[in-house]
């Protein structure tokens, strides 16, 4: 038994599928997109597009449509999963209370049937009377959309037309009526059939048009006054509507292939549409037949987006455009084009990391944390995504001081810096060991001033703009009170004795300080301070804060932290009384306490000066810390400051690993930060740095603006070209990409469509086709399209292309890492190729070749002509593993710089995948599943330890241990096979035992050993070992992990009670979502645990967990069992989020 | 209505002013409008955007019975079109012939279960 846990740390980002309607009520106007397995529900407003909901459904998105029965008011949404299960969704209500209820439901499988090549089709007839499904060839099932009856009976209508390229139903017609484009020997061909319901058949083909273009894909239909349909080619573009038609094909549309449209206007006048090279165009169907002129139809190029896959026209011009390959984008139609001649503004793009080609997780600021860098997109939206864990600081400038102890900002001066009703900072005064200096900030000018109240001498430990027109200045010796308009002293308030002030906080009335451990209370009046009270602790304070409690302007309850007892304390105000105490253990000083709140929860943090921080809720009335947590951040003395970035409440915590602490779901989220070391924050609103946070490091104070809040920060570098293959060098601290563009071949040679980045490198190189052995190119045509393939060395810091290194057309890069050798201390990027040609069913030549990068210059070091296609490439006990085509082999780097063949193991169809361990080698087959293999050095071969003996179409695998390991296959699932050392003959040594089955519901391209986290943050970590991060074609990163088999059997046991209170959306079972399916068999899920759903528990109400928790034991630290609490599962749950 | 939209509609058409409107290109010339408010405050520097945001995410947790569920039809496509031909020849034929409809239903029906009787008997 294998106890693994799969979770998705990034949702799925292609958009498949979009859609617009009055889906959550007749008034508004909605946006849905599918994107997999999910659907996001927008509405159109004033602002842009607002998110409503996500929605989660058990199987990848089909088909998707809304539509409108006679009698509603509003759209309902149809949609089919990849398995056939079909559903119509109403929503019902609003805000909170929103609910998708599942009106109709079914699977709409056949027993026998071969699935259609062109994919599912769902159309619904404009009329709403039936619905349509081409799910296998020669059959179109229809579901009758009757109101009555408890059950909508679909029946399948046999369609002599085998191959369907496109299918829609026609406008206008008095029985649903079906127009579809169909392949025969002859060519394509179009054909409309008239369903009757009543009798369940085709009864007739009103008309047909034989022949159209040998490409043509697409169908139009055309709602009235014109009705008909347009025929979409490569070349031209047809309007039909049966008695008669017109073709047009215009130039500029020869380039590419129109893959989608959107219908602009209701009546069918103008048709945005979108082609494979990611060009927008406007067709137009012109309205009247003038007199004698035949109707025309224009296409006009509006100009570039993402490559498109979905197009939607949403109100005054703007236009959502879905994108598969590139980032989905809201996009503005302009009446006048811009200076590059397009009619298209882009308003805002949606990230989308899809397809993920390949990965690897690296560690570039030595923060002990993994960032991603994925080869992500493809053709002119190819690009490089950095995705990081954490917080993103948007630098906007920066000042060189050393030696900051402690920073403030303040409103200073007689006119202060208003802008109507929103008050700007102009001054920051920052402490220094002794000193204090102010800096005025006017426009983007910073200069050192002085405010003559101000104590310049001393060091400053706090100050603030406060009541009254004040400003407050609290120094190692006094308050000082000063006039915010003059900067002149009002008044000076000393600690009695003459003391020195240990400690101080103050919000815009109140005060509080500490003299060792005497505590005072004082409160900030016109002209003076106040003592209103004092008391004395039993230590010395350490921290001290006030803040006021979310949306009062004055604190009832101060929070301290103490020496000597190491506990944090609450008292009231303003009498002192203490109100509680929670000792915090250990002998670390805490050195930071804040009160703030979040999302209405009132906390209690206290760092330490390890790093760690200790967090609870506090009590308001009564001063009770409870729920007392920890977690560990950093490793230094850390200080808290609270700040609103996007107006949710959040705290910085500056230490050597800076992070944002905020709270999402009720939960607290410990973020990083992109930034190295921080040693104070504070927060700057001037007008020129609107709600910026000033950071001081050791060196310098960095003003800049926190990126929108979220888990995952991913950082585009776009490549203009296709990213297939990326590794990590260290040594020079660069990666290798392998990458491909479209070339054309022109009279004079071929010519590069696009500046990508091959293109635009700082040094370029090529293979040069003279020297190789290789098969002839054939002849290419003027026009035609080749692809180029590239190695890039891009620097690790700037992601700027420092050299390129071309390979001839036919030599395909198909696989890259970066290696040493034994016996050699410099290190390689090593490429395998193919040389493709089209006549060949599989590659027989190829090439390894070895570079090195070495003082800005990439030098071919060797090279190794081999008969086949390199897939894949692995370091190997200083050698160089390759798979090439049905072998594996094995290369040893000689004295001399070359390649040498030393053995080779045979036994597959074709080898792509390899990953290495030791000595062992996991090969991944195309369709033969996986096979162990084991090195033996002395022998010099491999003995092949076990093999999975099922058919499988492999994409990924990977080792988890030396026994253990795991594949990715076509069908979306994820397996994992064990080898049974121990048995006891040869035979069944020999067979791989499958242990775990899943389905993933998305093809998994990537695997890699590595986390998104800081490691050893949490001190409870969820009982997990090992972690190997998934990329997948829709965008997806997942992680996959091994749980202990106690906890692994908790954990199933709470999935078993989620199912049981989820009640998902179109009543599929989770069951059934998450087994293993293949074309030729569907089994149970088994060994792994969809952290997906097990997450899902947090986005529950309090009732709702309860009702998951009823029947849930667990067993305590004392080794009780005992009945589960909701709070025992929150906690349970939280710590396995933040393994990713 | 969309000549209408082209006046108080689409915000490119209206900030350009509505004497360059023969300017603009009959392509984009009244674009539709469902309400002119949309997108009107839609700047792209302006806090968070729709792009970062995230829709909370729906967890149903009442069951909604399903009105209708959709089952397929299990009669073989091929039975049920030799079916449907051969009643649709009996139709033909009892039009032709001006004998009472009554009759030639009573006999199909018999002749069906004749004919089910002897594929029982089949081994």
């Amino acid at each position: 038994m294998s106890h693994n846990y799969v979770v998705t740390a990034q949702k799925p980002t292609a958009v498949n599928h979009c859609v617009t309607g009055n889906f959550t009520s007749s008034s508004d106007l909605n946006l849905i997109m599918a994107k997999n397995n999910r659907l996001e529900v927008f509405i159109v407003s004033p602002e842009g597009l607002q998110p409503v909901k996500e929605i989660g459904i058990y199987g990848l998105i089909a088909v998707m449509k809304l539509f409108r029965p006679c009698d509603e008011e509003k759209d309902l949404l149809f949609i089919v999963t990849q398995h056939y299960n079909a559903m119509i969704l109403e929503c019902v209500g609003r805000g909170e209370s929103l609910e998708v209820v599942t009106k109709v439901h079914g699977n709409v499988a056949d027993r026998i049937g071969k699935p259609a090549e062109t994919g599912i089709i769902g159309i619904i007839d404009p009329e709403a009377r039936c619905i349509a499904l081409r799910l296998y060839d020669g059959i179109l099932k229809i579901i009758p959309l009757e109101k009555e009856s408890s059950e909508l009976k679909a029946y399948n209508i046999r369609l002599e037309e085998l191959t369907v390229q496109d299918i829609e139903f026609l406008y206008g017609c008095p029985n649903p009526t079906v127009i579809l484009i169909h392949q025969d020997v002859h060519g394509r061909h179009v054909k409309t059939h008239e369903i009757s319901l009543k009798e369940k058949e085709f009864i007739r083909s009103p008309w047909k048009q034989e022949n159209v273009e040998p490409e043509a894909a697409m169908i139009v239909p055309i709602p009235g006054p014109l009705y008909g349909a347009l025929i979409v080619g490569q070349e031209s573009i047809t309007y039909h509507n049966g008695s008669t038609y017109i073709t047009v094909a215009p130039p500029i549309i020869k380039q590419s292939t129109m893959t989608c449209y959107g219908r602009v206007d209701p009546t069918g006048g103008r048709y945005l549409m979108g082609d494979m090279a990611g060009r927008l165009f406007m067709v137009l169907l012109e309205r009247e037949e003038r007199d004698g002129a035949e109707r025309d139809i224009k296409v006009e190029l509006l100009g570039e987006c993402s490559i498109p896959e979905c197009i939607n026209y949403l109100d005054n011009g703007v236009v959502f455009v879905g994108s598969r390959l590139g980032d989905s984008q809201l996009v503005q139609l302009r009446v006048t084009p811009d200076e590059s001649s397009s009619y298209l503004t882009v308003l805002d793009a949606h990230t989308n990391l899809a397809p993920i080609l390949d990965m690897v997780v690296v560690d570039l600021e030595r923060q002990g944390q993994g960032q991603l860098v994925t080869c992500s997109g493809a053709f002119k939206d190819g690009s490089l995504r950095v995705i990081r864990n954490g917080i993103g600081i948007h630098e906007l400038a920066s000042i060189d001081l050393a030696g900051i102890k402690a920073m403030w900002s303040l409103r200073v001066g007689t006119s202060g810096d208003d802008d109507g009703d929103e008050l700007f900072d102009n001054t920051l005064v920052i402490a220094f060991v002794g000193e204090t200096r102010v800096l005025s900030l006017i426009g983007e000018e910073v200069e050192e001033t002085e405010i003559s109240g101000l104590a310049g001498d001393q060091q400053t430990f706090f100050c603030s703009n406060v009541d009254h027109g004040q400003i407050l200045q609290v120094t190692t010796t006094s308050a000082r009170l000063l006039s915010d308009k003059s900067g002149a002293l009002r008044s000076e308030w000393r600690p009695p004795g003459g003391r020195t002030i240990s400690v101080v906080t103050a919000n815009a009335g109140q005060l509080a300080c500490a003299v060792g451990s005497e505590l005072f209370y004082l409160e900030i009046a016109d002209g003076e301070v106040v003592l209103k009270s004092t008391a004395t602790l039993e230590h010395e304070v350490a921290c001290i804060d006030l803040t006021p409690a979310g949306g009062r302007t004055r604190a009832h309850l101060v929070a301290v932290a103490l020496w000597t007892d190491i506990s944090a304390r609450t008292l009231s105000l303003p009498e002192l009384r203490p109100l509680s105490k929670e000792c915090l253990g250990g002998e670390i000083i805490p050195r930071s306490i804040l009160l703030a709140e979040f999302e209405g929860v009132p906390y209690c943090l206290v760092a330490m000066g390890d790093g760690s921080l200790f967090y609870f809720h506090v009590h308001l009335e009564t001063g009770m810390l409870t729920e007392k947590k920890k977690v560990t951040l950093g490793t230094q003395p850390t200080v808290l400051r609270a700040f609103r970035p996007h107006s949710t409440s959040s705290v910085f915590a500056c230490s050597d690993r800076p992070a944002v602490i905020y709270s999402s779901n009720y939960k607290l989220v410990f973020s990083n930060v992109n930034l190295r070391e921080v040693g104070h924050m504070c927060t700057l609103n001037t007008r020129a740095y609107r709600n910026s946070l000033a950071l001081a490091t050791e060196t310098t104070i960095t003003i800049g603006v926190v990126d929108d809040i979220q888990k995952l920060h991913i950082r585009s570098v776009k490549l203009f070209e296709s990213p297939r293959r990326i590794a990590y060098q260290e040594p020079t601290e660069t990666f290798g990409v392998l990458s491909m563009r479209l070339d054309v071949q022109e009279a004079n040679g071929l010519a590069a469509l696009r500046p990508s980045a091959s293109t635009g490198a700082k040094s370029v190189s090529q293979s040069s086709a003279a020297q190789l052995h290789r098969p002839s190119l054939q002849q290419l045509e003027q026009g035609q399209e080749v692809e180029v393939h590239s190695l890039l060395i891009i620097d690790q810091h700037t992601f700027e292309v420092q050299h390129a290194h071309s390979f001839v057309p036919s030599e395909y890069a198909l696989s890259l890492i970066s290696t040493r050798f034994d016996n050699d201390p410099a290190v390689y990027f090593v490429v395998g190729t193919a040389y493709v040609n089209p006549e060949e069913s599989e590659p027989k030549q190829g090439r390894i070749v070895v570079f090195q990068f070495h003082d800005q210059k990439l030098t071919q070091i060797a090279e190794k002509e081999i008969k086949g296609a390199c897939y894949s490439l692995a370091a190997f006990n200083g050698k160089l593993l390759a798979s090439i085509n049905s072998t594996v082999r094995l290369f040893e780097w000689t004295m001399e710089h070359e390649l040498r063949l030393e053995c080779s193991h045979f036994n597959n169809i074709v080898a792509l995948y390899l990953k290495t361990k030791g000595d062992f080698v996991l090969v991944g087959d195309l369709m033969r599943s996986i096979t162990a293999l084991q090195y033996k050095a002395m022998e010099g071969n491999f003995d092949e330890m076990a093999r999975d003996f099922n058919a499988k179409y492999m994409t990924a695998v990977e080792i988890l241990d030396d026994d253990t390991y795991l594949g990715a296959e076509n069908s979306h699932n994820l397996f994992v096979c064990q080898k049974d050392s121990a048995a006891t003959t040869d035979e069944e040594r020999m067979q791989m035992q499958e242990m775990g089955r899943y389905h993933v519901g998305d093809m998994v391209n990537v695997f890699r050993h590595g986390s998104l986290v800081m490691q050893g943050v949490t001190e409870n970590m969820a009982p997990t070992s090992g972690c190997v991060l998934f990329g997948t074609v829709q965008g997806s990163v997942g992680l996959v992990t091994q749980l202990e088999p106690d906890f692994y059997a908790f954990i199933a046991e709470l999935q078993q009670q989620l199912t049981r209170v989820i009640k998902p959306v179109g009543k599929i079972e989770h069951a059934a979502w998450r087994a293993y399916r293949s074309e030729r068999k569907t089994e149970p899920c088994e060994g792994f645990i969809d952290g997906d759903l097990i997450e899902s528990f947090l986005d529950l109400n309090r009732d709702q967990m309860a009702e998951v928790v009823r029947d849930l034991m667990i067993t305590d630290a004392s080794g009780q069992r005992r009945p589960a609490t909701v709070d025992d599962i929150i906690k349970a749950v939280e710590e396995l989020t933040r393994i990713h | 209505m969309t000549g209408k939209s082209s006046e108080e509609g689409s915000s490119p058409a209206r900030s350009s002013g509505s004497n360059t409107n023969q300017n603009v290109p009959d392509f984009l010339r009244g674009l539709p409008c469902r309400d002119s408010k949309n997108f009107s405050k839609f700047s792209a520097d302006s806090g968070p955007k729709a792009s970062g945001k995230k829709a909370p995410i729906y967890m149903p947790t009442t069951d909604h019975p399903s009105a209708q569920v959709i089952v397929t039809e299990k009669t073989n496509i091929l039975l049920r079109y030799l079916h449907w031909r051969w009643e649709k020849k009996l139709q033909d034929q009892s039009k032709k012939r001006s004998a009472g409809s009554a009759d030639v239903d009573e006999g199909a029906s018999a002749r069906k279960r004749a004919r089910s009787d002897r594929a029982d008997t089949s081994p």
